[in-house]
């Protein structure tokens, strides 16, 4: 099958198309074609190298984590799904004709679901529902500052956070801002025109998924919770004053 | 990606705590829910043939990419 894969670490040109052997499943898995396959961060994070120390690659690797497709074959004892079925979800390298799943990854796609609208939700969709949902709690009367707000994961985290009850203030900039207005955020501010702190006086929880010094601004401001995708640590806690309570979320 | 720092977490008097995105498919499941009842629209951008994954990358590498890029593959 065909499949891009990586041999070293490094930049984009490690990026190979080649022919691979087939894929061979074991108990509880299923190996699914797939149609389509969702690019994210984290795929030219780890290419890059910048995970080998916690996620060591085997060489050759092929690439992706995100798809939707449908399942080709199932594995002894792998129930729930059938061949024909069309899945979406993780799969270790999805950048391939086909791929392994496993059962409890995956989930169906509903009928009239196309497949690149599934396999664009996978990581960036599992990110912004657990960032709002688990991590903010994002509820009616909460307002909430979102940093990158017309992002994957940050334009999911609006329309999440709103569907929660939650009032939503991102930052953008450019085009994106006239965007972040369709999705019915409370302001939408131009972080290359205008400083956040200037304009948002109080949040009871910050997602920052830019980086930065963004989530220490934040902090300068009366934010009971902030949350971000994007660390390093050590400069932030230089001026943690109001929060109570923030944490680092990788995906 | 760093650590959280508990010691200077501790001293500035706030909980730090490492939180990670959990695969799972009743996530999956409650996602497809809100797309499919128009609730939640993911903001599609390029999508681009499997052979150009070189491309695709680059475009969210840079920044560059408006929404998210897909790569078609069959």
């Amino acid at each position: 099958m065909k499949a891009i894969r990586i041999r070293e670490y490094g930049d984009a040109s490690t990026l190979k198309l080649e022919d691979t052997p087939q894929l061979t499943i074991e108990h509880d898995q299923l190996l699914v074609k797939i149609r389509d396959a969702g690019v994210n961060p984290i795929d030219w994070k780890i290419r890059a190298g910048f995970l080998k120390e916690r996620m060591p690659s085997a060489f050759p690797l092929t690439m992706g984590q995100d798809f939707a497709g449908e399942v080709a074959e199932l594995g002894h004892g792998t129930s729930g799904f059938a061949p024909g079925d069309r899945v979406f979800g993780f799969a270790q390298g999805t950048y391939a004709e086909y791929a392994v799943a496993q059962s409890s990854t995956i989930a169906a796609m509903p009928e009239s679901m196309a497949f690149d609208v599934a396999a664009s939700l996978p990581t960036p969709g599992s990110t912004a529902l657990q960032l709002v949902r688990d991590v903010v709690g994002a509820k009616a009367g909460m307002r909430i500052l979102i940093h990158g707000a017309a992002g994957s994961v940050g334009s999911l985290a609006v329309q999440i956070a709103k569907h929660l009850g939650a009032r939503v203030i991102g930052t953008a900039t450019g085009p994106d801002i006239s965007y972040l207005r369709t999705l019915g955020v409370e302001e939408a501010i131009d972080y290359k025109l205008e400083r956040f702190e200037d304009s948002v006086s109080e949040a009871d929880a910050v997602i920052d998924l830019v980086g930065g010094d963004t989530l220490a601004r934040s902090y300068m401001r009366s934010s009971r919770k902030a949350v971000s995708s994007r660390l390093p640590w050590d400069r932030l806690m230089k001026r943690p004053r109001s929060a109570r309570a923030f944490a680092a979320f990788m995906s | 990606m760093g650590q959280i720092n508990e010691a200077a977490a501790q001293r500035a008097g706030i909980r730090g705590f490492h939180v990670v995105m959990k695969r799972n498919a009743a996530d999956l499941t409650a996602l497809a829910e809100l797309v499919d009842l128009g609730t939640v629209k993911p903001r599609l951008g390029q999508t681009l043939p499997l052979t150009q994954a070189r491309e695709a990358q680059e475009l969210s590498e840079t920044g560059k990419a408006i929404g998210k890029v897909i790569l078609k593959v069959a």
